[in-house]
């Protein structure tokens, strides 16, 4: 099917994709431009509530970029003046809301990097339920839930990851020459017969299995083949620059605690630098003093003369051969002691890995909470999109060829255990426009059954549901169609607003008074709902981007 | 994007009682050393070395994969081996479930866990480790005794973290190895 879509000439196919937009990213048109009448009994569905509570000083480049219609992703915003004007105060509140905590430079990249509307796949989304705002990872936080060790796969307590330098403790090193890891090996083949209490000094090394570097290159072997960095321990910590950092760093604490400035403050500043060159120890050295305006610092003499630069220049002249020095990648994996001669490089103990919870920017509440423990996959809470929002494939798609039609299928997958109805608006206005006829904008999907995951393929329509004039339906999925006439050759992409109203479980906090006005709706309007269980309904209306390959000319 | 229908000649394949669709012309050395977990595909020219066991024991299971995996066309699965103590023995293999492995990728993992992906022409090294929710890309070199840690994404030679995958990752996987094997179909005539 894909291959019908490849030009004749040059260039890389131009894949076909449904991209899902995080209002955050970019001017999203607003979402309550279209609504249908079917759903026009909730209301606005999009607000955010929290804005009173946040600062609200709202950067204005940001609100620049927003109001201004010349964005990169402007050509797929429905440019229909009388719905935007008519929403304007909203729409902008809206962006807004999403926009605060960015700076200019991320709102310019977000135009300018892979995905230049603003969208991305499904699978990279958060949904927060609170808001009921589609989350990307931008105006997500992360929260650091644990470090460990990517080898070891060890835990390492917060409390000593710094005095560790962010790196594993224990036996995990990667090679200087290629960065791969290093495996503790015995001189002897068969000394794994020997006793511990007999081992000979000096038995083991580390071997790399990827360019055969081992360190008795570099005369390096141990007694014991467990503990390794604290045997490394002396060796690393004799460095010339690891011992001027750590005089500087003290040197600098004792200046800080007299001004009772933070304590942690300066400290963890110093180690994240995590630099042994001198020049950027000078920097910050004098940044400091000229920030704090105040000469009451203490004179510091280095305690260590460096070798000067023009005798480095004399043994880098007389190389003949480039494999004599480092790399600049070599060089950099070893900050504290970034030599040029390949003898001096030193197995580095490999730097610890992170893994973290999400939280949504403007509620703050939690969308994704892995496990505590390093070597656990499962997520406490997990609010992916994938599993809240309609699973939009494309199940059928014909090649696009300019002024001729061709029929497209959407699939539209409820992952919800209720069922959901969907309708659908073509951003009309977009550049360059393409004819879109919606076959059946309005439609239910069933819901999510797990009895249905054993009955693969069998065609079900949901009892008591409305017979739409759908292409097709199967367990929890409805299929329409869509007619596509391009309107330029090249690559076809559309902007569709997806309107999506579910039954929902009614949320404590939504019972308060006022706390979210304009958001929900009680189902049926009734006066008095059921005490036990509310089942509210939620719209909540996204754009997608749907992409469908290139469109060619003519037929070829 | 859909998975296409794959069709397949009724003659080339055998299923098993618990839906594993085996090709004819797969290489299954050992067998009786070999667990498939369900509805797993082996293609055409995919190899399995169950014979290679550890020396001396009776029967053993050698190499176990899991639900839903996919072992593309001339895939090699071949259990780790290593001297120790001055003999040379071969060691089990596990695979986990909802595993992709490519087109003529050579693999000689220790373990291999759930909703992992690798890629084609890829080369896992001996007693490799990889987590659950990973993925490897085309042509790269797991070296041997090397971890790959869950939501990582390794590339190159030697394999190096590009990138992390989000925390959908599991669900992504299991709906695509369900969904490809939903549409390995025999062909109709």
């Amino acid at each position: 099917m894909l291959a019908l879509n490849a030009p004749p000439s040059q260039g890389p196919v131009i894949q076909p994709f449904v991209h899902y937009r995080c209002l955050c990213s970019s001017p999203g048109p607003s979402a309550t431009a279209s609504r249908t009448p079917s759903t026009t009994r909730t209301a606005t569905p999009t607000r955010t509530t929290n804005i009173d509570d946040k600062d609200m000083d709202i950067d204005p480049s940001t609100t620049t970029t927003t109001a201004d219609p010349t964005t990169p992703s402007a050509d797929l915003v429905p440019a229909t003046a009388a719905l935007t004007l008519h929403h304007h105060t909203h729409h902008h509140e809206n962006d807004s809301a999403g926009e605060r905590s960015k700076t200019p430079a991320e709102v310019y990249d977000s135009g300018n990097n892979s995905d230049p509307h603003g969208s991305h796949s499904l699978s990279r989304l958060y949904f927060c339920d609170s808001c009921d705002e589609i989350r990307c990872p931008k105006c997500t936080q992360d929260e650091i839930v644990c470090y460990y060790c990517p080898n070891c796969l060890f835990d390492v307590p917060t409390a000593s990851v710094k005095s560790e330098k962010h790196k594993c403790s224990r036996n995990c090193f990667e090679c200087p020459i290629c960065q791969s890891t290093l495996s503790v090996v015995s001189e002897d083949p068969d000394a794994g017969m020997i006793t511990a209490g007999t081992a000979a000094q000096g038995q083991y090394y580390l071997a790399c299995n990827i360019c055969q570097w081992n360190s008795q290159e570099i005369g390096m072997t141990f007694e014991k083949p467990t503990g390794l960095a604290v045997q490394l321990q002396k060796t690393e910590d004799s460095l010339p620059d690891v011992k001027e950092f750590d005089r500087l760093k003290d040197h600098l604490e004792k200046y800080f605690r007299v001004h009772s400035l933070k304590p942690g403050l300066p400290s963890s500043l110093l180690t994240s630098i995590q630099s042994g060159t001198l020049q950027s120890l000078r920097y910050v050295s004098t940044s400091n003093h000229k920030a704090q305006q105040s000469d009451d610092i203490a004179h510091y003499t280095p305690a260590v003369q460096v070798m000067e630069d023009t005798e480095n220049l004399e043994k880098l002249m007389s190389i003949t051969s480039l494999s004599e020095t480092t790399t600049m990648k070599q060089r950099l994996r070893q900050l504290q002691n970034q030599t040029y001669s390949t003898q001096r490089l030193l197995p580095q103990r490999i730097h610890l890995r992170i893994k973290k919870s999400r939280r949504c920017r403007s509620c703050r509440h939690i969308l994704v909470k892995p496990e505590q423990k390093a070597q656990a996959t499962g997520f406490k809470i997990n609010l992916i999109a994938l599993s809240q929002l309609p699973n939009i494939t494309i199940a059928g798609l014909q090649p696009m060829i300019v002024q001729t039609v061709s029929r497209v299928i959407l699939r539209f997958t409820n992952p919800r255990h209720e069922e959901a109805h969907v309708s659908l608006r073509y951003g009309d206005g977009a550049i360059p426009n393409h004819g879109v006829v919606i076959h059946s904008p309005s439609f239910t999907v069933s819901p999510f059954n797990e009895v249905w995951e054993y009955e693969v393929g069998t065609m079900v329509t949901a009892p008591g549901s409305v017979h739409e004039d759908v292409y097709e339906r199967t367990a929890n999925s409805t299929s329409i169609a869509l007619d596509i006439t391009p309107a330029a050759a090249g690559e076809v992409k559309i902007p569709l607003l997806v309107t999506f109203t579910f039954k929902a479980h009614k949320l404590q906090s939504d019972t308060e008074p006022s706390a979210l006005p304009t958001q929900l709706v009680v189902s049926g309007s009734k006066d008095h709902p059921a005490p036990e269980i509310e089942l509210i309904d939620k719209t909540v209306a996204f754009w997608t981007v749907i992409g469908f390959g290139e469109a060619l000319p003519t037929f070829s | 994007m859909d998975l296409p229908i794959v069709n397949y000649s009724k003659s080339e394949y055998i299923e098993t009682d618990t839906g594993n669709k085996v090709s004819r012309k797969s290489v299954i050395c050992g067998s009786q050393n070999i667990i498939l977990g369900g509805k797993t595909i082996l293609q055409t020219g995919s190899v399995i070395r169950g014979d290679l066991r550890r020396t001396g024991v009776g029967h053993a299971v050698v190499v176990s994969v899991g639900r839903y995996c996919f072992l593309s066309q001339g895939c090699v699965i071949r259990p780790p081996s290593k001297t120790y103590k001055g003999v040379f023995s071969y060691y089990p293999m596990k695979i986990g479930d909802h595993v992709t492995i490519g087109e003529g990728t050579i693999v000689q993992a220790a373990t291999i866990g759930s909703f992992v992906s690798i890629g084609k022409n890829c080369v896992i090294g001996r007693f490799a480790i990889i987590k659950d929710c990973c993925r490897i890309e085309d042509n790269t070199v797991i070296p041997p005794n090397s971890v790959v840690p869950s939501f990582s994404v390794y590339k190159g030679s030697p394999g190096k973290l590009v990138d992390e995958l989000p925390e959908s990752i599991q669900d992504i996987f299991e709906a695509r190895t369900k969904d490809r094997y939903a549409k390995f179909v025999p062909s109709m005539n």
